[in-house]
């Protein structure tokens, strides 16, 4: 009948229907990814639960050692300090004795022959005045020395323990490095480990794996079996698969020394449902 | 409820390139319109197809057709104009109408007036139901291609990024991948109704321009009729 110009109805509903099937689309999504968080897929998952751990021990028991070694060294030197103190006063004390009674006994020669001996009393005096005054420098020397010895000892010391600080600090950032390192071993093995039917959830292989600094294997020994030797077959197998950890090749060789060049893998499947 | 860990459609739009969130939101509004023109057309074409009826069911009743002008007429006046069929009809009554009163004018050019005056209408109606059509067809035909540039530019892109790890691993790629194919989703969205729309409405507008067609020849030997039977008045 009429030529009808619907377009704010149809704008109307047209922005309606979007809106709707944003909005349905949204909800659904949500509520499938909170399904999905219920029942998670099974993945495969290789821990790398301890790499080397004799040469951590090692290091640590070197340490520790030095430490010891350390403070041993530090306990003796100040014991020494307090004997060789206590031997010069010993000894300042002996000679003032000395000079004391030698006095005395000048002084009954003094009585005994007063006039005749006087001048070379006299000059005894002197010389034994000397020699005291002697005595008193090369205390004061002794003393200087032992105070610059002590300030250099400080100043060792004090460099000893920037150093260790240092290392330290190095050793966090190493650690940091190891953990990367090993992330991506772990990926790379996770990635060729193919499970075996006959595995199951308590199952913990541990291989023991030597490597040069290029990344490549040498060998792969297992160090604890599970008991089931398809699932031990598979561990190795997915280590040798790999066969090169070029990841590795940048690596530092301390820090390759130290935590790569032998270390242990270990399997278990993680979330079987069985 | 979502863990942060799952990825939901939202949060990829959200995080998407702005190259393909720009694509996204062409084709929403691509989608929005097309959807405003499917029910507007929708409307359109159903009222005409309506007032087609209920001319025909008018003209065939044995009204007399001067009557059938005066209420087209009056009913033009009070509310809305008159559409599809009825406009064909009064155009063409109207020039026959002139024509004849005038006089002295012959028979074959006030037939062939009225018949020009209903083409001229006849094309406006056309024009009319056709109206927005091409926009559907337009966006059926395009929107894939655009949703397909989204998505070869966001795998592009997360190709990019993935360059830059050391390690490629499935996580890296399937968000970026994802990200993507909601353009491509996007644009069928937008496309499937467009291109349905287009195909049925298409078709309504030919039967509809159809029965115009043969209303006009009809009326014309009506017309005809009428002029040869009253020579010369």
């Amino acid at each position: 009948m009429t030529v009808f110009n619907g377009y704010p109805l149809s704008v109307v509903l047209a922005v309606l229907l979007h809106v709707s099937v944003v909005g349905a689309l949204l909800y659904f999504q949500q509520a499938d990814t909170a399904v999905i968080d219920i029942v998670r897929p099974p993945s495969v998952k290789a821990l790398l639960v301890n790499e080397n751990p004799q040469a951590r021990n090692e290091q640590v028991q070197q340490r520790q050692a030095q430490q010891e070694r350390d403070q041993r060294a530090e306990r003796e030197r100040q014991e020494q300090q307090r004997l060789e103190a206590a031997q010069a006063e010993q000894r300042r004390e002996q000679a003032e004795r000395e000079a004391e009674e030698q006095r005395v006994a000048e002084r009954q020669q003094d009585q005994e022959r007063r006039q005749a001996e006087q001048r070379q009393a006299e000059q005894q005096r002197v010389a034994e005045e000397q020699r005291q005054r002697e005595a008193e420098e090369r205390r004061q020397q002794e003393v200087a020395a032992e105070q610059e010895r002590q300030r250099q000892e400080q100043a060792q010391a004090q460099a000893l323990a920037q150093q260790e600080a240092d290392s330290r600090e190095l050793a966090e950032t190493d650690a940091e490095l190891v953990m990367a390192y090993s992330a991506v071993i772990h990926d790379l093995v996770q990635q060729y480990w193919s499970r075996p039917p006959s595995a199951r959830n308590g199952m913990v292989v541990v291989l023991r794996i030597r490597m040069v600094p290029t990344g490549d294997i040498l060998d792969v020994a297992i160090v604890q079996s599970s008991g089931d030797f398809a699932f031990d077959r598979a561990a190795e197998s997915a280590v040798l698969k790999v066969n090169r950890f070029t990841e590795l090749q940048g690596m530092d060789p301390r820090l390759f020394d130290r935590n790569f060049r032998t270390f242990l893998l270990t399997f278990r499947p993680q979330d079987l449902l069985n | 409820m979502a863990v942060s860990e799952s990825i939901n459609v939202w949060g990829l739009i959200v995080a998407a390139t702005l190259p393909v969130q720009l694509v996204m939101l062409i084709l929403l509004m691509a989608s929005v319109v097309s959807w405003v023109m499917i029910i507007q057309r929708w409307l359109v074409l159903s009222a005409a197809v309506r007032g087609m009826e209920g001319f025909e069911k008018r003209f065939w009743s044995g009204m007399d057709l001067s009557q059938l002008f005066r209420e087209g007429s009056s009913q033009q006046k009070e509310s809305s104009q008159v559409g599809g069929m009825e406009n064909i009809f009064r155009a063409g009554f109207k020039e026959f109408m002139r024509l004849r009163q005038q006089g002295g004018i012959e028979s074959d050019a006030v037939m062939g007036g009225a018949q020009r005056a209903m083409r001229v209408a006849y094309s406006r109606e056309e024009e009319k139901l056709e109206k927005n059509l091409t926009f559907l067809a337009t966006v059926g035909s395009v929107s894939p291609y655009i949703g397909l540039f989204g998505t070869v530019i966001g795998i592009m892109n997360s190709f990019i990024s993935l360059a830059s790890q050391s390690q490629a691993s499935l996580q890296v790629v399937a968000p970026g991948i994802a990200e993507a194919l909601i353009a491509t989703a996007m644009g069928l969205f937008a496309a499937i109704p467009a291109v349905v729309a287009y195909n049925r409405y298409s078709s309504r507008v030919e039967s509809l321009t159809n029965n115009y067609m043969t209303f006009i020849e009809e009326f014309a030997s009506i017309l005809h009729r009428q002029v040869y039977s009253t020579p010369g008045k």
